[in-house]
């Protein structure tokens, strides 16, 4: 090999490294409901493997809501001392937890917000979500990409019926079984898949059949 | 024992037209729909139920913007559904009404519950002044808290007995997929407008339409 091909592979070597270094990096956000804790979502995504799969995908920030109620909080914060022993803060102004891992990976947990779509869900990249209908068509509408995982313990559910009438629809991934294993495969299908958008709500047409305005299709 | 044949025809004729009357109150007998009601402004009853129900029936209401004169029914035990309408920017007068029942009561604790609740509801049906301004509402527009079922029958003896003249709409909730919910199948004959949410649905169900996700 002359001096000259080492060159241009030294130039082809270092133009793919900046590639990689200027994609941005995403954050994800995983959200089971506004009260009652969604115990496995928490122990599925507060997980090193997990982690490690998010930092693959260039995930460099992860953001938990884990529910209003006091259990919630306690789960999260046993799970963080399995994670890591590294220490977190409270931020009284907002009252979310920041915990920074030595690589530089940043977890942030909170109970809940009241405006959540405004604050949490427009802003990351990646939604992980319970199968519940507002939280399914919260993250659709915001235009996010969406792994559920549904909440199996819950009494007269359907959030399972729900969840595959819509990845028939080809709007969002969802997990068959909950294992972190079938979440980072999910979650690296729907990172590398297009999806569809899910049509605006057709709402408005309530006051055409109050009025009488349109006859049964 | 001609009084006795008088006696029986009078009784065959006055059930004949109650027969008549009843076949012609309800929709699921008629040929076609009637055509735009024209009793403007338009009052609505709209019955608000449990949390999920709420929200999706908030959610559509906030979308139109036809000016209907809005009243709702609320159970007297569900603050978070006043909390969750004074928030949104839906405005209309709230009835409070008994509860039906409280998670965990016993069949004739439910059964009392449910027949204060109905009473209650009457109550303000029949004999509130503020709703009988513009007559009993023309529409009542339920998406399927158990609590529409009584309601809705209720509305429909008073439009069989000519008290009132209401249509009833029905929404059916977002998470039903395959199958109408309880509510939904108890209310599938009365109903004059029957909505769902899934096209799969109404196949199905040769009575339903189907417009898109309506929340």
């Amino acid at each position: 090999m002359s001096s000259r091909d080492w060159n241009i592979s030294i130039w082809v070597l270092l133009l793919r490294t900046t590639e990689e270094t200027i994609q941005p990096m995403k954050s994800v956000l995983v959200t089971g409901g506004a009260t009652v804790t969604f115990v496995a979502l928490l122990q599925l995504t507060l997980n090193e493997k997990f982690i490690f799969a998010l930092k693959k995908n260039n995930f460099d920030k992860l953001i938990i809501q884990y529910g209003t109620q006091p259990t919630g909080e306690s789960l999260f914060l046993s799970l963080i001392d399995r994670l890591t022993n590294q220490d977190y803060n409270k931020s009284q102004l907002d009252q979310i937890y920041n915990i920074k891992l030595k690589d530089g990976f940043l977890i942030q947990g909170l109970s809940f917000d009241t405006d959540f779509v405004k604050n949490y869900t427009s802003k990351v990249d990646l939604v992980i979500s319970h199968g519940g209908t507002g939280s399914i068509l919260d993250t659709l509408r915001a235009g996010k990409k969406l792994v559920v995982v549904v909440n199996d313990t819950l009494a007269d559910n359907h959030q399972l019926e729900l969840t595959e009438k819509f990845a028939e629809r080809e709007v969002l991934g969802y997990c068959k079984k909950n294992t972190v294993e079938e979440l980072i495969d999910q979650v690296n299908q729907v990172e590398s898949r297009q999806f569809k958008r899910l049509a605006p709500s057709k709402g408005k047409i309530v006051q055409d059949v109050i009025l009488n305005k349109i006859i049964k299709s | 024992m001609t009084a006795w044949i008088y006696c029986l025809l009078v009784l065959l004729i006055s059930l004949t037209f109650i027969l008549l009357r009843v076949i012609f109150c309800l929709p699921f007998c008629r040929l076609q729909d009637v055509g735009p009601v024209l009793d403007e402004p338009f009052s609505v009853l709209v019955l608000l139920g449990s949390g999920g129900h709420t929200g999706e029936m908030l959610n559509i209401l906030s979308q139109l913007d036809h000016k209907f004169r809005y009243s709702f029914i609320v159970q007297s035990n569900d603050e978070s559904s006043v909390l969750r309408l004074e928030k949104s920017k839906v405005k209309g007068t709230v009835y409070t009404v008994p509860r039906a029942r409280n998670v965990g009561d016993g069949i004739l604790r439910s059964v009392q519950g449910t027949l204060k609740c109905w009473l209650g509801t009457m109550k303000v049906l029949l004999f509130d002044k503020k709703l009988k301004q513009g007559n009993i509402p023309s529409v009542l527009l339920v998406n399927g808290p158990g609590s529409c079922v009584p309601l809705a029958y209720s509305i429909v003896i008073l439009n069989i007995l000519g008290v009132a003249n209401t249509r009833i709409i029905y929404m059916e909730s977002l998470t039903r997929v395959n199958e109408l919910s309880l509510s939904g199948k108890l209310l599938y004959l009365v109903a004059d407008r029957f909505v769902v949410q899934w096209p799969e649905l109404a196949q199905k169900y040769r009575r339903t339409e189907y417009h898109g996700i309506l929340v």
